[in-house]
């Protein structure tokens, strides 16, 4: 008997180092391979204490996997559950090391022996608790994958369903240890066998009362057994797997990016003579951590506009891609392989390539609209899809000159005109004609609180000039003082930057900034949410700091200032729905002052089912405008039915490329006649007060 | 005697148009500069279209005829234009500015030493030196360039040069050369994708249609003018995207662009997209019913009005314009 506990105990010792080994050596390599991404480019470490108490809302708190209720009770179940229970596991682990002491007439470690009886009856109703509701919890969650899966839980994942069952095994060997343990120490205190702090186990205890103790023992060491064995084997299993979110996403919540998500590492053409992202390790540390802190929940898949309309892009697959990749790191991490979507078998159920793994398809880089639902949408802040899709871009764009055919246009206007249009400069005041609009050049040298930034769509674009003319006509009504580039402008350059034609992007910005420069103005005004990322957030980078104001903002604030003469009597029925830009609401934090115009005009105005930060593309993001759209349904047509079924007669929008893929979304529907897009300052201008 | 050397295309055992053009201009400077025309035909069966060439206005034919160059590599071609050059010595050499000669004068000029003056409308001699016109800034100026050197090289624009009186009389002359045939890349197929229509891209007259066509069903009304017109059909991108037509037919920044001398726009609003494929036409007839469409504002000539009513009366129009015309 003494020797077999002796035998036990160095079976435990071994075990626990060779398990515990494994994971160490895993984790060791998880950890490698992490940092051998490329440093990036921002500042990951500042605002400590923003960083730390982001990590604690996220993940103790639940602050993102809650909004979707019965998952995030589950999740909270199986962290806290792990937290709880791991204290029970190490008293496992360290009853079986200690076990030989029984050879010298001691016993074991337990917690009892420590602790006051309070403490211990606590500790062991917490076991019981925990273990029990883990048990129901994985339960649910299997049933879950079995039966009515969500959508998001596809395709089915070997990984998400072996844990699940690991967990039963693990709880219900727990029960088989603590029950005949319960019912042994009720008998050594002459109690009854059911305890109020441990139900569970009592009921199982129940089940052996007829037994005589020795055989009870028994049935405890083999319970004992049972668990330590199926909790080592799940130490050992767990670091193969993308349950390694365990461990990184806590840092990972740390580390949030704050400015630059959504967008690759910055280039120096100087330096460098390799652009973009080609093997995974070009990719930033960050962006690496990001794979491993995934667990593969699938939320930014049901919230991507790509994926929701049938392209084969899933962020998700995205960051296993790039898991996989940098796991095995043969291929380069773009697979242009030739796909044909009408053979069965190689678009598989949930829209996704079926032999493309460990490679981001061409079909789906191109398919993303930058627009950060998947940001968004992240329970544990993974911010790099956009960013790792724009950098393989770049390699394809400016190494390769490898793109969709119809972005040469794009590119071709971009870089001789300043206009993805192809719209030369001198066309740029057209759109002002007999309103008036001071040029900057001829300001002589006044400062100016404005500078009204037209952008190429509101310059060149005859349905945006119609924006700017009635931004103009406000403006004028409410005496603000303003002034514009005219032909002077060039594009932002997002179109550019976001295609992956940074050096077109760069040219662009450099021109800009020094246009800029000589001016003197308070701040920066935009119809535009992509100049007004652009040009408030990127030029940073090439010595632009602006204050870069949405027109929304500016009408908002007039309006509570009274300073827009209106006129009430024009206040019609119309319903309308706020169709929300992504690079205003998500990028710039812009949602509400464009609900603040509608109110104070008196409109009503009704919601869509996703809006404000959590708003679906229009489909234009990204550069992807200036592309077709040969996969799936269209997106703005997507979008146009979500508006459509608010039963909204006027969609209102803030951002020229919204305009037009809203426009076409209502062609589409063939209701173009009946729901009118227009644009927020169209609608104010609307109520402007006739002039006497 | 100086000597002239213009490049021919062929494809599919026809000569481009943009190569009989650039024989006429050659004859033409020929007599101011007291030259002779010689034309490089490159590839097997080239004697067939050789009297074309002669007719048009060439004096010699310099075949390069092995059949190794029946498919076009840029390496092959070009060294057996620059072999001609080193051999016949020419003061000009002229190359249409179609794909291929986009693709082949560069490389040559380059080999050759050359000055190279590309995309160029016109072609004037001064002094016995040649002088070219070329257009910048997308049309809005125009440079003119004159040779440093020898020879003068230059590409010429398609559809401007005009092709001069044919003389099927003029005795034909054939030199036959060879050249080192291989090429590190080869084309090994080639896909067409046209429908058996005009090509937009090199269409001289386009009709397009648009949604105020209502229908797929009611898309005949544009072919039926095209097809009076000679023209080729475009289409604007929301009428692509409804799956009325192929998106071959797309005219606007994802689809083709294109700079006819006539497009005729029919029932297309002008949204941004269609405007940036299109504006540089040099005639636009816009017809559509809303008075506020922006197509009106790059039109030459805006017809107000019910395309139903006036695409009809219109291709009776040309018809019978044609048929008076014989």
């Amino acid at each position: 008997m003494a020797m077999l506990a002796v035998v036990q105990s160095l079976l435990v010792a071994v075990l626990s180092a060779i398990a515990f080994g494994f994971m160490f050596l895993q984790l060791r390599r998880l950890a490698r391979l992490i940092k051998s991404g490329t440093p990036g480019d921002e500042v990951l470490t500042d605002t400590p204490g923003e960083r730390a108490s982001k990590l604690v809302s996220f993940s103790l708190g639940h602050r993102k996997v809650k909004e979707d209720r019965s998952a995030g009770i589950l999740h909270a179940i199986f962290l806290y559950g792990f937290f709880v229970l791991g204290i029970g596991h190490l008293e496992v682990l360290l009853e079986g090391m200690t076990s030989f002491l029984v050879a010298f007439g001691g016993r074991p470690f337990t917690y009892e022996r420590l602790f006051p009886a309070g403490l211990a009856a606590a500790y062991h109703a917490s076991q019981d608790g925990f273990a029990a509701a883990v048990l129901v919890a994985a339960t649910i969650a299997l049933g879950r994958r079995f039966a009515g899966r969500p959508a998001r839980l596809l395709p089915r994942s070997a990984d998400g369903e072996r844990i699940l069952w690991f967990l039963l095994a693990l709880y219900v060997t727990f029960f088989l240890l603590a029950g005949p343990s319960l019912l042994l120490r009720q008998r050594a205190a002459g109690a009854a066998t059911f305890s109020l702090a441990q139900p569970v186990s009592s009921l199982v205890a129940a089940a052996f009362t007829g037994f005589a103790s020795p055989a009870v023992g028994a049935m405890r060491a083999l319970g004992f057994w049972a668990h330590a064995l199926v909790f080592l084997g799940f130490a050992a299993y767990l670091p193969t797997t993308k349950h390694m979110h365990l461990v990184f996403a806590w840092p990972n919540l740390y580390f949030f990016r704050r400015e630059r998500y959504g967008l690759p590492p910055r280039i120096d053409f100087e330096k460098t003579e390799k652009f973009g992202v080609d093997r995974v390790e070009e990719l930033p540390w960050k962006s690496l951590l990001d794979s491993f802190a995934c667990t593969e929940c699938g939320r930014c898949n049901t919230v991507c506009p790509a994926h929701a309309t049938g392209k084969p892009l899933q962020p998700m697959k995205v960051l296993r891609d790039v898991k996989l990749n940098l796991k095995d790191h043969k291929a380069p991490l773009v697979s242009g392989a030739e796909i044909d979507r009408s053979r069965p078998g190689m678009v598989r159920a949930d829209g996704g390539y079926a032999r493309v793994e460990g490679q981001v398809h061409l079909d789906e880089l191109w398919a993303c609209t930058t627009c950060a639902a998947c940001v968004q949408a992240c329970p544990v802040l993974i911010d790099s899809v956009p960013g790792t899709l724009v950098g393989l871009r770049q390699n394809l764009v400016m190494m390769d000159g490898r793109f969709p055919q119809e972005a040469t246009n794009a590119f071709k206007g971009l870089e001789t005109k300043g206009n993805p249009w192809g719209l030369g400069p001198d066309r740029r005041m057209e759109w002002a004609e007999g309103l008036e609009v001071p040029l900057m050049s001829e300001l002589g040298g006044r400062e100016v609180e404005y500078l009204l930034w037209v952008g190429c769509a509101g310059a060149t674009d005859p349905r945006a000039r119609k924006t700017n003319q009635a931004l103009v006509r406000i403006l004028k009504a409410a005496g603000v003082d303003f002034a514009t580039l005219g032909s002077e402008e060039r594009c932002n350059g997002d179109p550019a930057r976001r295609l992956g034609n940074e050096y077109v992007f760069a040219q662009l910005a450099s021109e800009n900034v020094a246009t800029l420069t000589p001016y003197r103005f308070r701040k920066i005004l935009v119809t535009c949410p992509h100049c007004l990322n652009s040009l408030g957030k990127e030029y940073r980078e090439h010595g632009g700091s602006y204050t870069v104001v949405h027109h929304s903002q500016l009408l908002a604030e007039l309006l509570a200032a009274g300073r827009i003469p209106l006129e009430l009597a024009k206040t019609s029925d119309e319903l309308v729905t706020f169709h929300d830009p992504c690079y205003l609401a998500r990028y710039n934090d812009g949602a509400e002052p464009p609900r603040d115009v509608l109110d104070r005009i008196g409109v009503k105005s009704v919601e869509m089912a996703q809006s404000r930060k959590n708003g679906f593309c229009c489909g234009a993001g990204g550069g992807r405008i200036f592309l077709e759209e040969r996969i799936g349904k269209r997106v703005n047509v997507e979008r146009t039915e979500q508006a459509l079924a608010t039963g909204a007669k006027t969609v209102a929008v803030g951002c020229p490329f919204c305009m037009t893929m809203m426009t076409d979304g209502t062609k589409a529907k063939g209701v173009d006649e009946s729901v009118k897009v227009k644009d927020l300052a169209e609608l104010v201008a609307e109520r402007l007060r006739t002039q006497a | 005697m100086a000597l002239i050397l213009t490049f021919a295309e062929a494809r599919d055992g026809r000569l481009r148009r943009a190569s009989l053009e650039v024989v006429s201009e050659a004859r033409r400077l020929a007599a101011a500069l007291g030259a002779s025309v010689e034309t490089v035909l490159i590839g097997p069966g080239g004697e067939a279209l050789a009297g074309e060439l002669i007719a048009q206005g060439a004096d010699r034919v310099r075949l390069f005829d092995d059949p190794a160059l029946a498919a076009y590599a840029t390496e092959s071609y070009a060294r057996a234009l620059a072999q001609a050059i080193a051999d016949t010595k020419p003061s000009v050499v002229l190359v249409p500015f179609t794909a291929m000669g986009k693709d082949v004068a560069p490389r040559v000029a380059a080999r050759v030493g050359a000055g190279l003056a590309s995309d160029c409308v016109a072609l004037e001699v001064k002094d016995g030196r040649l002088q070219a016109r070329r257009p910048m800034y997308a049309g809005k100026a125009y440079a003119t360039v004159e040779w440093t050197g020898e020879p003068q090289m230059a590409t010429l624009r398609p559809n401007v040069f005009p092709l001069g009186a044919r003389d099927a009389a003029r005795p034909v002359e054939l030199v036959r050369a060879s050249v080192d045939a291989s090429a590190r890349a080869r084309v090994t197929a080639t896909t067409a994708t046209a429908q058996g229509r005009l090509p937009l891209s090199e269409a001289q007259i386009i009709v397009s249609g648009g949604r105020g066509l209502k229908g797929p069903e009611n898309f005949h009304l544009v072919e039926s003018l095209a097809e009076a017109l000679g023209a080729a059909v475009g289409a604007s991108r929301a009428v692509v995207d409804a799956g009325w037509v192929d998106h071959q037919l797309q005219v606007g920044q994802t689809g083709r662009t294109v700079s006819p001398s006539l497009y005729v726009a029919c029932g297309i609003s002008g949204a941004i997209q269609h405007l940036a494929g299109m504006s540089t036409a040099r005639c636009i007839v816009a017809i559509n019913k809303d008075p506020d469409a922006p197509i009106f504002k790059v039109a030459d000539y805006g017809v107000l009005g019910d395309l139903f009513e006036i695409l009809p009366r219109l291709t009776e129009a040309a018809k019978a314009h044609r048929s008076a015309r014989g």
